[in-house]
């Protein structure tokens, strides 16, 4: 195959008709340059999208501007239809992070140039009256905006609460970085508004309970602790002013004595709790060095802090640092991320439910302390984790000596912690145990109290002191609890748990098959999966009267479903989420060892990726929320001095 | 580095990257013109040394292919404004000629129209003014390697284009001899 190609001069002359004069080219582009350049020094909003000019009506540009920039740039011209739209939408950032972090900050501004008594105090105080006139003017919007952010709070929605504002913040974001891509509003800027706002939602998540109405998986405080390292990084915008005016007009200042007294106040009260802390004997080692770490590191932030300021002061830059709000923010943030972070610091591991097990030597709340420790000494029986129950075996020997409380008793006999040779000390064995088989067979006593009655007949077990006919009676006695749990008002998962336990202590286990449809109608009835504000949904109720699930009755609800599976129609994911991390005392141990026997169901299901992705929505809407916070911060230009014709701010 | 050293280095390759994207000739160069002065004008906000003529070209490309967009929307809003108006009439606007094409050219010229996109691309950007084989890759974003291929390529293409079209005028001849 030959070679043959096209000659080149015969493509220049095909093409040579469309060249171009090099010069007229040139003075054509200039000229659209000269004409671009007029248009935007006389309305620097004229190239901007007609979304970003319609949510500029909404800005308060004196405060983005810095007061630096031309009178034109103020008229932000509304625009219509689909953009006002789309503007309406930013409004909710706009008045969150805006204007949250535009009045704290010039009030800080206002306070240090009057301190330092020094001019640009008119420029300070004209850019406050530009936010006062801005909450007047949207102050309907506003108060919308912050009922309904609250409302969504307290209903639960916290899914579409953080859709709501994420799709929000990132419609300001993109105003602002187009904004500080002409000049107006830069790094500092966006920096601070960000900071702001992450701030709020940070402690408005760590403060109000969200998520309870929804399924989780994981802790929902976590999602304050995605907020305020946001915060944390985006600290150096809320310390620091960048104007030149600022930092021309700073004169140090000696650190003022209440700032001392302050300081030397919070050291004492920090070793203080350092002390107490290290005294819970019944605390984790790890735990207590984990908490007086972070109260040592939170004692000697203030003190980093004034190096720190001191320092940069020599430095001769960033004179204007604000030490005293960085400080206080480092103080408040590191132990509030501490102590919601606190299911990822010190999860409930099965090491741990352990230790709390074997370290239990005070029933704080009697029956109810032991009640709670059973579950979990159960389980860590059943996993074969091998506690040591000294300390509970020697708490179990004070109530022998003492009042023999019924519950308790029977606590300690289904935990195996009673040993054969203690059972001649329990007083009213031989009282009971007639009570128990006097009554007539009709009345059915066993199965209304069960709880009290469960410590004697397990007591007779191991004495060997029931006859054939006994057993079938207490067997008739506990199946009737079973029989139609419903129609017992005062029926209660323990209870049909309990039954169920003690039918296999005395040898009469249990007809499975039988009574499952009943077991299971008794978990349905129980379950609760829908409630008012505070509550966590998907556990199982104590009482049908209750609405609102309970830990213990939820580990009752489990057991019971190892003995009779899991009923068809019941969402288990919901389960699932009301065991999630982040309770507290021994509810979060009791809760990761119900997990734990729910995992270890055969017909358990798993949450899979995308139940993940689902249901922790809440928590990837606030990573995509301060890495857009993250990026628009850096992303934007680092602020310039002001030129020398540039406007002040109207006063 | 200033406005007219990136002029000269770029002004032909853009006007034929622009010609190649559907633009006529007219309006591809009043395309190049705006482009050049906006991204002079927005050149702070190019990411990395605009000074840099490789960078630059990379943001001209950015910045023409928006251009490109509003013109594409502004004439497609036109034309259904003009519906009297063929698409084929605005096409054709006359381009600057100091001769009358040959037959030859003009036969060159519509085998340059059947090339594939590609490669009149490289054709219309490489001999409208003989630019270098290196900004045509910058501002194509590819490598010298692959413009040169595809030179080679539209050349080759372009010459057997050529001859199917005579073969095919001289079995008609014949044909009609017979």
């Amino acid at each position: 195959m030959s070679l043959d190609l096209i000659p080149e001069n015969d493509l220049r002359a095909v093409l040579r008709p469309h060249r171009v004069d090099p010069e007229h080219f040139e003075a054509a582009v200039r000229q659209r340059l000269q004409s671009l350049q007029t248009q935007s020094a006389s309305d620097p909003l004229v190239y901007l999208s007609p979304f970003v000019k319609a949510a500029a009506a909404f800005l308060p540009l004196e405060v983005l501007a810095g007061c630096q920039a031309v009178p034109t740039v103020t008229k932000a011209a509304p625009a219509g239809g689909f953009y006002k739209l789309l503007s309406y939408l930013a409004f909710p950032a706009i008045s969150l992070f805006v204007l949250l972090g535009a009045t704290v900050f010039s009030f800080l501004k206002i306070r240090s140039i009057q301190a330092q008594g020094t001019a640009n105090l008119g420029d300070q105080q004209a850019t406050q009256e530009s936010i006062q006139d801005w909450w007047r003017q949207h102050r309907l919007g506003a108060s919308i905006v912050f009922a309904v952010s609250l409302i969504l709070m307290l209903l639960g929605a916290s899914s579409l609460l953080f859709l709501f504002y994420l799709i929000s913040f990132g419609l300001l974001l993109f105003v602002l970085s187009s904004f500080a891509k002409i000049g107006i509003g830069n790094r500092d800027i966006v920096g601070r508004t960000c900071g702001m706002g992450l701030m709020f939602l940070g402690q408005a998540t760590a403060s109000v309970p969200i998520g309870g109405q929804e399924i989780h998986f994981l802790d929902q405080s976590l999602i304050s602790v995605i907020f305020l390292p946001g915060v944390l990084f985006l600290v150096p915008f809320a310390g620091y002013g960048w104007r030149a005016s600022a930092i021309q007009s700073y004169q140090p200042r000696p650190i003022p004595r209440w700032y001392w007294v302050f300081f030397a106040a919070f050291v004492l009260l920090q070793l203080g709790l350092v002390g107490w802390i290290w005294s819970l004997g019944r605390m984790p080692l790890q735990l207590r060095l984990g908490i007086c770490a972070i109260l040592v590191f939170t004692a000697l932030v203030p003190a980093g802090g004034m190096l720190l300021s001191r320092w940069i002061m020599k430095r001769g830059q960033w004179t204007a640092i604000q030490r005293t709000p960085v400080i206080f923010m480092l103080m408040f943030l590191i132990p509030l991320m501490a102590w919601n972070g606190r299911t990822l610091l010190w999860p409930a591991t099965p090491q741990r439910i352990k230790q709390y097990v074997e370290s239990f030597d005070h029933a704080r709340f009697s029956s109810a302390s032991w009640a709670s420790w059973e579950i979990l000494a159960r389980w860590t029986i059943d996993a074969g984790l091998q506690p040591d129950l000294s300390k509970p075996l020697r708490l179990l020997n004070a109530e022998i000596a003492g009042i023999q409380n019924p519950f308790v008793l029977s606590s300690a006999m289904r935990t195996g912690l009673i040993t054969p040779d203690q059972l001649s000390q329990l007083k009213n064995y031989d009282e009971k145990r007639r009570q128990l088989f006097s009554r007539s067979p009709g009345l059915q006593p066993l199965a209304v109290h069960v709880e009290q009655y469960d410590w004697v007949v397990r007591t007779a077990v191991l004495k060997n002191d029931l006859s054939p006919t006994e057993r079938d009676l207490l067997e008739q006695s506990l199946l009737a609890t079973l029989d139609n749990p419903l129609d017992d008002k005062y029926v209660t998962l323990e209870k049909a748990d309990h039954a169920v336990q003690l039918l296999s202590a005395i040898g009469r286990p249990i007809d499975r098959e039988r009574y499952r449809s009943q077991i299971h109608g008794l978990l349905r009835a129980f379950h609760h999966t829908s409630g008012g504000w505070g509550r966590v949904n998907g556990g199982f109720r104590s009482y049908k009267s209750i609405n609102a699930g309970d830990p213990k009755a939820t580990a009752h609800a489990v057991q019971l479903m190892e003995v009779f599976g899991i009923p068809d129609d019941l969402n288990i994911l919901w389960v699932r989420s009301f065991l999630r991390p982040g309770k507290i005392l021994d509810q979060q141990w009791i809760a990761a060892a119900t997990l734990a026997r729910l995992n270890a169901i055969p017909t358990a299901r798993f949450p899979t990726l995308f139940d993940y992705l689902y249901y922790e929505r809440t928590i990837l809407a606030a990573i995509a929320l301060v890495g857009l916070c993250l990026y628009a911060t850096f992303s934007s230009p680092v602020p310039r001095p002001p030129s020398p014709d540039s406007q002040p701010c109207p006063s | 580095m200033d406005l007219t050293t990136f002029i000269n280095a770029y002004r032909g390759p853009l006007i034929g990257l622009l010609a190649s994207w559907g633009a006529p000739w007219a309006d591809a160069v009043e395309i190049a013109q705006d482009s050049f002065a906006e991204a002079w004008l927005h050149r702070e906000s190019c990411r990395g040394d605009w000074r840099d003529t490789e960078i630059f070209g990379r943001w001209l490309r950015g910045v023409a292919k928006n251009q490109f967009r509003n013109w594409s929307r502004s004439r497609r809003r036109r034309t259904t404004r003009l519906a009297d108006l063929s698409a084929a009439s605005l096409e054709q606007v006359p381009a600057l000629e100091d001769a009358a094409p040959t037959e030859q050219i003009e036969a060159l010229r519509e085998a340059i129209e059947r090339l594939s996109v590609e490669q009149r691309q490289v054709v219309f950007m490489h001999y409208l003014e003989d630019t270098s084989v290196q900004e045509i890759a910058t501002l194509l974003d590819t490598s010298l390697k692959t413009v040169e291929g595809r030179l080679y390529q539209a050349r080759l293409s372009l010459r057997r284009l050529l001859t199917e079209k005579h073969t095919a005028a001289q079995i008609g001849m014949l044909l009609l001899c017979l």
